[in-house]
């Protein structure tokens, strides 16, 4: 497991990311991102929620309910027009970050 | 199972959330403890310890509220069974708004009303958009329910129309519903027609009509110069053309003048025979033709669509060639009773007075003639266009009544396939439909929107949202269960509204 701030602040990248193949819902975006990290990374349900909507607020992915055959209809989301461009913003400046993070820590301070 | 929407609508508080949004929060996140709870189950956990594992996603209820009035309350843009009327308790709790805002709280201001209007624009596209989804994902379905309305609409369509062009759309005559026929009864003739002397005594008592006119049709020959061919004509009062149309294309109507026969013979000629016998002739008024063995001066010309309806009994043809004038006879009180006489009533009177004083005319005119006395002589008032559908009336009616029943039949089919699809969800779609008229929609929603499936399949062809069901085919078992379901559902809904 992870910081919980390094979680944090990458926890709406994740999500965007998740989103940009297809629509999906709540509980499997949460579900796959504990499977891809092999359950390093692990949003419970209270955390992952309010991202979703502070998202969806801001217009980078949109909710509909889809109801599929003999299932309760669930809240499926997919990435905007605008959210596609963010994602791309950000994963351009977290790999940045990350590239500079490791360049910092492989450097002999020395 | 847990009840996982009354677990959190216990623990979750978000008064100052939109209550259409707290619903949906609501329902989303049951959903998702739902999922943890049934993925612990499908682990090897027993109920409780599932139930705990599904618990422990949110630790901080109190937490959650608060990240989620941070993130905001945006409302989704349709929500596909989400309530359009807010619950009653929350209508309670909302304080009493000032005028302006409850002005624009229901949607009086110019601009909630474009707000409304721009809002079920959207909603009607979207509506469609699925529906044609819905449509290529459950062929099947789609095309038996379009083609069951299909039969139903076509049929009424078609019968409508005949019906409106026969019995509710008034005849092409000015003030036609003040017109009426006025028919004699002697002997065992119910529906005779009446001599010059009558007319002249109906003309001269009546305080009830306007005018009275006459007509009788007979054989003529065509009017103007060329081969002589056999045609209609129409012997008429002076009055009778301006009784029922407005004005001629060409010329004037007879004046009251030109009933006297020591006068030059005027004619009036149709449409049709001015085209066809003189090349639309813009001159022809004034101008003497001959006619038959003698001749006549042309004084007018109806318009293209002046036609005549009288009922079928009265040998009084839509088309006649041209009119010519009738003189009054009043002196003879047993000449032949041929004219078939039209009236209108003045403005204020109806038929019932009109009948009344036909009486009082027809006890006279028995005073005058002997020979009328003797049969009993009566004068009968129809409306010109009751006593023209009398005949299919009665047919015309049970006919439209027979097709409205069976579109009636066709909705209530459709609507059992849809409730029938959607209860075939089994438990979950039961709980769900419970649960939404419990925790999202109004009473009545839900019920309502189910019995629009019909209406809504005739127009877009498919499903409403929140009856998707999983099979694309229809199962005979299904069908025939469809009543039983139906009433499950009722059963449930009242056991729901009887518990909130």
């Amino acid at each position: 497991m992870f910081n919980r701030e390094l979680k944090k602040g990458s926890a709406e990248l994740l999500v965007l990311s998740f989103l940009e193949v297809r629509p999906r819902h709540g509980y499997e975006i949460g579900k796959l991102i504990e499977l891809h990290s092999k359950k390093r990374i692990q949003f419970r349900i209270g955390s992952l929620y309010p991202i979703l909507c502070r998202l969806e607020q801001k217009r980078l992915i949109s909710g509909r309910w889809v109801e599929k055959p003999g299932e309760r209809r669930r809240r499926y989301y997919r990435l905007t027009t605008e959210g596609r461009r963010v994602l791309a913003h950000r994963r351009t400046a977290w790999e940045e970050f990350v590239s500079t993070v490791n360049q910092l820590l492989s450097t002999s301070h020395a | 199972m847990p009840d996982w929407l009354r677990y959190v609508r216990e623990h979750l508080s978000l008064p100052d959330s939109p209550a259409e949004r707290q619903a949906e929060i609501v329902e989303e996140l049951a959903g998702q403890l739902e999922d943890a709870y049934q993925e612990a189950i499908r682990s090897g956990l027993n109920e409780t310890e599932a139930r705990a594992a599904a618990n422990q996603h949110v630790a901080d209820w109190g937490a959650l509220a608060n990240d989620l009035r941070q993130a905001g309350f945006r409302q989704s843009r349709r929500p596909h069974f989400a309530p359009t009327q807010e619950p009653a308790a929350a209508k309670l709790k909302r304080p009493p708004l000032s005028a302006g805002a409850n002005r624009a709280a229901h949607g009086t201001e110019p601009s909630a009303i474009l707000a409304r209007a721009a809002a079920i624009v959207s909603n009607a596209r979207q509506d469609l958009r699925y529906a044609l989804r819905m449509l290529a994902k459950n062929p099947g379905f789609g095309s038996m329910a379009i083609l069951t309305l299909a039969i139903g609409i076509g049929a009424n369509t078609a019968i409508f129309s005949f019906v409106n062009s026969v019995l509710l759309r008034p005849l092409p005559y000015p003030n036609s519903d003040r017109l009426a026929i006025i028919l004699s009864g002697q002997g065992n003739a119910s529906r005779a027609p009446l001599s010059t002397f009558e007319l002249f005594h109906i003309r001269e008592q009546t305080r009830e009509f306007d005018q009275v006119a006459g007509i009788w049709v007979t054989n003529g020959t065509l009017p103007g110069e060329g081969d002589a061919e056999q045609v209609k004509r129409g012997v008429v009062t002076s009055n009778f053309l301006p009784l029922l149309c407005a004005k001629p294309a060409l010329g004037h109507f007879f004046g009251s003048e030109d009933e006297d026969r020591k006068q030059s013979r005027a004619i009036i000629i149709s449409h049709g025979v001015w085209v066809r016998r003189f090349g639309s002739d813009p001159r022809i008024v004034g101008r003497s033709v001959r006619v038959g063995q003698g001749s006549a001066v042309v004084t007018g010309v109806l318009p293209a669509n002046f036609r005549l309806i009288f009922p079928n009994d009265a040998s009084v043809p839509s088309n006649v060639d041209y009119f010519d004038t009738l003189p009054i006879d009043a002196s003879n009180p047993g000449g032949p009773g041929f004219l078939h006489l039209i009236g209108r009533l003045r403005s204020g009177s109806n038929l019932a007075r009109a009948q009344g004083e036909g009486d009082a005319i027809a006890s006279r005119l028995r005073s005058l003639n002997p020979e009328i006395a003797l049969s009993n002589f009566h004068l009968y008032m129809f409306s010109l266009h009751a006593d023209d559908v009398r005949e299919v009336r009665t047919t015309l009616l049970l006919l439209f009544g027979g097709v409205a029943f069976v579109l009636l039949i066709a909705c209530a089919n459709v609507a059992n396939l849809v409730m029938a699809r959607a209860m075939h969800r089994g438990a979950a779609g039961r709980f769900m439909c419970a649960a939404r008229v419990m925790h999202s929609a109004s009473l009545n929603t839900t019920p309502v929107k189910r019995s629009t499936a019909g209406l809504r399949m005739c127009v877009v062809g498919a499903p409403p949202k929140g009856s998707e069901t999983s099979s694309p085919s229809i199962r005979t078992a299904t069908l025939s269960c469809a009543l039983q379901r139906q009433r499950n559902l009722s059963n449930e809904f009242y056991f729901f509204r009887s518990l909130r």
